[in-house]
């Protein structure tokens, strides 16, 4: 039985992204909104909009109740829950099931277990899949010390319910681990509700590389290639790639059979990221962990691979068997993709919500842009930053390179500051046209201020139309 | 046993004072009660059904203390007060099915009166009339589904005494 009618359990530019690709396969849609996405773009787009609560995202996006009874009462048959929100809170993905609505992802027991850092890293070694030495400290701060000793400093103290670069510390010595430690804490407490840590050898100069899979719930399962997602700020990804040009393709092998024999061990059901740190110093690659969702960067696969990851979402969920074999998979040329965000670099990446005056988006061969945006939309200050996701497909990382930084040279948002000055200067900087950064180089970057902005009047001598 | 209506007002104000209790279910019998503070919207004190016998729910609920006049559409006559919807649901005219309505057009009611109910996956919040007056209108059918925020019914509100 294929899905009939889908509520769309988020916003912004993946709300539009499911929607589109619910149209495409005829499946009718329902935007859940809150009160400040009224009139947004998803809320336009689909079939039809339900305000299921005020602004603020715990008492709307995040309001199981709420949009479960939006989809009861709308006559949906599935829920989409995009990234982000609820998408990987296992219980939601459960109570949708014994509601009778198919849930677009894992079984809830997946979702559990994976969002349980230490538990999937526990898996991932009981699989022979490697991770970085280090495990869990049920001692608290004592105990993270013994394994500090054991580990050499520097260490990563990690949270085990984190995500989103929440509840991490890098301890450089052991005079700084006990502060750490209790920040560290209280941090996951916060945000998570869970303070139990775990400790990791730090690696210095990593790479982070990730593996998309599907799974048919039943062991089938099949990987769409590798992305580059190195350059982050503070463990936030700013720009994705793929494929990953910059890890030797031994390690880049390891880890693609390494994230299918986990992703066939759990018999995982969906589309999943299997996410590990290349530790370029010593050539070994490591588990970090599983992500039970589509990803914000899944653009860059879909342009490499040529297949739709939201529509095979999609038919997965309406019962279809994986419609995709490995042997059919290929991979063409390179992709780049930025997270363009309202947030004013200069003064610490503070957001910077208000109404776009101006929007005038790139265009040509190779140019995609998922967004929400458009002139005249006032962008809230209740929910994250990105306004757009900016993804070129070129021949190869070089033509992608170029390509993308024409792009971001005529790339006009007014109204609200960005980060377009940012990303054309980590474009435009000779480390990343040698594709050598680290999960560290952004950081590092900005510190020594190696990294200046750059106006569009300096980087525009090519427009992609002119390539 | 049964609870009466202040027992079931001094359960709330328990919950209430204590904010670390997000949610709270009590069967006694053939009485269920439900408070829950994470589903509703939150802000609003717990809202609360005890089922008596009978198929149908009873209403003690506190709603949206803000909820009668938060959204008044553009375009609503003057001198007229909107109740808005406090949740997303399934709006319930009567307390139980075959009951007469909590309101009709004509009718009166108090600022603290409810007058109908809405259902979130099997919890019933009571909504309040929120102003004295007189209901001139009703903008929804019994078990339509309603939006938050959604106008319900129109109050002319009357002074008091």
């Amino acid at each position: 039985m294929s899905l009939r009618r889908l509520l769309v359990a988020n916003r912004g530019e993946i709300a539009v992204r499911v929607i589109r690709a619910c149209h495409e396969l005829g499946i009718e849609t329902v935007a859940a909104v809150s009160e400040a996405d009224r009139d947004g773009l998803p809320a336009r787009l689909a079939d039809r909009a339900v305000c299921v609560g005020p602004p603020r995202a715990a008492h709307s996006y995040l309001n199981q109740n709420a949009l479960l009874a939006a989809a009861i009462g709308t006559g949906c048959d599935a829920v989409h829950p995009g990234y982000g929100f609820l998408s990987e809170n296992a219980a939601f993905a459960a109570a949708c099931e014994e509601a009778g609505l198919t849930f677009v992802g894992p079984r809830g027991e997946t979702v559990r277990t994976m969002g349980d850092k230490l538990a999937a890293r526990r898996l991932a070694e009981r699989h022979g899949v490697p991770v970085v030495p280090g495990g869990g400290v049920p001692g608290g701060a004592a105990d993270a010390a013994k394994a500090a000793e054991r580990l050499g400093y520097p260490v990563l103290l990690k949270a085990a319910a984190g995500g989103g670069g929440r509840g991490i510390r890098v301890v450089r010595d052991p005079g700084e681990l006990a502060s750490a430690f209790a920040g560290a804490v209280a941090e996951a407490e916060a945000a998570f509700g869970d303070g139990t840590m775990y400790v990791e050898r730090y690696v210095p100069r990593g790479r982070h590389l990730e593996v998309q899979v599907f799974g048919d719930g039943t062991g089938g399962v099949v990987h769409l290639g590798e992305r580059d997602c190195s350059a982050q700020r503070r463990h936030q990804k700013i720009i994705e790639e793929a494929p990953a040009t910059g890890v030797p393709e031994a390690i880049r092998t390891g880890a693609r059979s390494a994230a299918m024999r986990l992703a066939e061990t759990i018999r995982y059901r969906q589309a999943g990221t299997v996410e590990f740190i290349v530790d370029q110093d010593r050539g070994e690659y490591y588990f970090l962990e599983m992500n039970t969702r589509i990803q914000v960067e899944h653009p860059v696969t879909e342009e490499i691979t040529g297949i739709d990851l939201v529509r095979l979402q999609l038919r997965l969920a309406g019962g279809e068997p994986l419609p995709v074999e490995q042997r059919d998979v290929g991979f063409t040329g390179h992709a780049i993709e930025c997270r363009i965000t309202a947030e004013r670099p200069a003064d610490g990446f503070r957001p910077s919500p208000g109404t776009i005056t101006a929007w005038r988006p790139p265009s040509g061969t190779g140019i995609r842009l998922d967004t929400h945006c458009e002139a005249g939309y006032r962008v809230p200050p209740y929910y994250d930053s990105m306004l757009a996701k900016l993804i070129v497909h070129g021949r190869d990382r070089a033509d992608a390179t170029a390509r993308t930084r024409a792009a971001l040279a005529d790339f006009v948002i007014d109204g609200v500051d960005t980060n377009l000055a940012f990303l054309r200067a980590v474009l435009a900087h000779p480390d990343f046209a040698a594709d050598q950064i680290t999960t560290r180089w952004v950081d590092d970057a900005m510190k020594t201020g190696r990294l200046t902005e750059v106006s569009p009047a300096k980087t525009s001598p090519l427009s992609p139309r002119h390539q | 046993m049964d609870l009466t209506h202040d027992d079931v007002r001094l359960i709330l104000d328990l919950v209430d004072e204590h904010e670390d209790i997000e949610f709270l279910e009590l069967r006694l019998g053939d009485l269920h009660l439900v408070a829950d503070r994470t589903g509703t919207g939150g802000h609003s004190p717990p809202a609360a059904v005890p089922r008596a016998s009978g198929p149908g729910p009873v209403a003690v609920a506190e709603p949206d203390p803000s909820a009668g006049s938060a959204a008044a559409p553009a375009g609503a006559a003057e001198n007229v007060e909107v109740v808005t919807a406090p949740v997303v649901g399934v709006f319930f005219a009567a307390p139980e099915p075959g009951a007469p309505p909590y309101v009709e057009v004509g009718g009166r009611v108090e600022a603290e009166d409810t007058v109908g109910l809405i259902e979130v996956m099997k919890m019933f919040n009571g909504v309040q009339a929120g102003v004295r007056g007189e209901v001139v209108r009703i903008l929804v059918a019994n078990e339509e589904f309603v939006e938050f925020g959604q106008p319900l019914m129109e109050i002319r509100p009357e002074a008091g005494e």
